[in-house]
């Protein structure tokens, strides 16, 4: 404890810059953190911090490029795989008919006492049903770059898995979401 | 100042060293696409609640270095040629603190369109910034300040876990693991690492003792803020959370090894300077 007072003190004598924003990052960070908000960049504090519930399934997203599976097996290509893959999981949740653009609840309060139009500010901060509608494109555009292969045609599937008392997935559903 | 915290005359060294590992990070990115001039103007994104997510998205800047190919090679090569001028001149603020900016700039342009507050780059994107200190003495406190910022990351990751509550959720490791590693399993049911996994899910207690003793490797952290003497037991817990990420969550934070740095002592890194 006596380090970080003297570490603190001596940072606040020397630096007020940097102990300020030291302060202000870790008050913001922490207020927000407790609610399970993420409103500071890198870390997502609630990620694996919440009690996981056991799922019966698991929904992923399947791409076929010129009828060949595209995937990677090797956690060291996370690199290549990871444009695609993080972005087809949200792909998945917003290309769901039930999906509604993220409800801002307490931000929509603040604009409002501010007096901003947040309805105005909702598709600057959400992408338009246009966009997401342009995504099976840009993916077969990007992969095309990535690999240097000019692909043809793709196909995104949504594919539900289940967990047998083997211990292995097996398919439980397949279904095709969109075709470019 | 106690002379183990004066770190001015490995000032070059340190500065050298993380610059170069941040240039090799980068190269690898540009060899797997995902520099912004790489990205072919993404359709979707994600902002959430992140202020500096929006901030930055309403602002244009990623639209405009992902979306005209002339902009993206501009800020790429601007990244790259700034990143290696803070490496052959590391005291020139102009250069180191330009870096430092591109590379934040990049970091949350890249989490902006990959839908997803991604963690790699989270030691990068702040620890640069020491560089851009104006004296060595000065140097000297913001270097210290980021070996705090390493315990940070992951002691506040373990407090997350015990006031959210995933401490106390005994099966949060094998949970965690079917749901990482249920698409690799499913693709590549016949390799010996589906072979491994499929047998720890099935001997479930052994997934989930690791999943709490990553938890207390988190943990650890926090004694970084009481102590410099168990430092290399906190590089161990890095490397040890590096690899059970690796290889039980299919997810390659090597790039967040760079925390192991602001970790090292004055006299490992005299140790490096008489090498280099």
């Amino acid at each position: 404890m006596n380090g970080r007072k003297n570490f603190l003190a001596e940072l606040r004598q020397k630096n007020k810059l940097l102990f300020s924003a030291i302060i202000i990052y870790l008050s913001i960070n922490f207020a927000t953190s407790i609610w399970g908000w993420q409103t500071t960049p890198f870390y997502i504090w609630a990620m694996y911090s919440i009690p996981l519930r056991p799922q019966q399934q698991y929904e992923l997203a399947e791409v076929y490029c010129d009828g060949q599976l595209h995937t990677d097996p090797h956690t060291y290509n996370d690199y290549k795989r990871m444009m695609a893959d993080y972005s087809l999981r949200h792909y998945l949740v917003l290309a769901d008919s039930s999906h509604h653009i993220q409800d801002y609840h307490s931000f929509k309060k603040l604009f409002a006492l501010a007096g901003g139009d947040f309805n105005r500010l909702i598709y600057r901060i959400n992408p338009t049903p246009a966009a997401i509608n342009r995504y099976p494109a840009w993916l077969k555009s990007y992969l095309s770059q990535q690999t240097g292969k000019q692909i043809g045609s793709l196909q995104i599937y949504k594919v539900t898995l289940q967990y047998g008392s083997d211990g292995r997935p097996f398919l439980a559903d397949k279904k095709l979401l969109a075709a470019e | 100042m106690s002379t183990e915290n004066d770190f001015s005359a490995s000032r070059l060294i340190i500065t050298r060293t993380v610059v170069l590992s941040s240039l090799l990070f980068l190269l690898w990115r540009l060899f797997s696409g995902i520099l912004p001039h790489q990205l072919a103007a993404p359709a979707i994104y994600k902002l959430d609640y992140d202020f500096s997510l929006w901030t930055l998205k309403l602002a244009g800047i990623p639209d405009l270095i992902t979306g005209n190919i002339t902009a993206g090679i501009i800020f790429s090569v601007s990244l790259f040629l700034c990143g290696g001028l803070s490496f052959l001149f590391p005291r020139r603020r102009l250069w180191t603190l330009s870096y430092a900016i591109l590379y934040l700039l990049y970091a949350i342009t890249f989490n902006i369109y990959i839908c997803h507050g991604t963690s790699y780059q989270a030691g990068f994107a702040v620890i640069l910034f020491a560089f851009a200190a104006g004296t060595d003495e000065d140097f000297s406190l913001w270097w210290r300040t980021m070996r705090y910022y390493a315990c940070f990351i992951y002691g506040t990751c373990f407090l997350w876990k015990i006031i959210h509550g995933a401490i106390w959720d005994w099966d949060h490791g094998l949970d965690c693991m079917k749901l990482n590693l249920a698409e690799y399993l499913f693709h590549y049911p016949h390799t010996t690492m589906s072979n491994i996994y499929v047998w720890l899910i099935r001997h479930p207690v052994l997934v989930n003792i690791g999943d709490k003793l990553v938890f207390l490797a988190e943990g650890a952290f926090l004694l970084g803020f009481f102590t410099k003497k168990l430092d290399w037991l906190l590089i161990v817990c890095a490397v040890f959370i590096f690899l059970s990420v690796y290889l039980f969550a299919d997810v390659f934070f090597l790039e967040l090894l760079v925390i192991i740095f602001p970790l090292l002592s004055k006299r490992n890194w005299q140790r490096v300077q008489r090498q280099a």
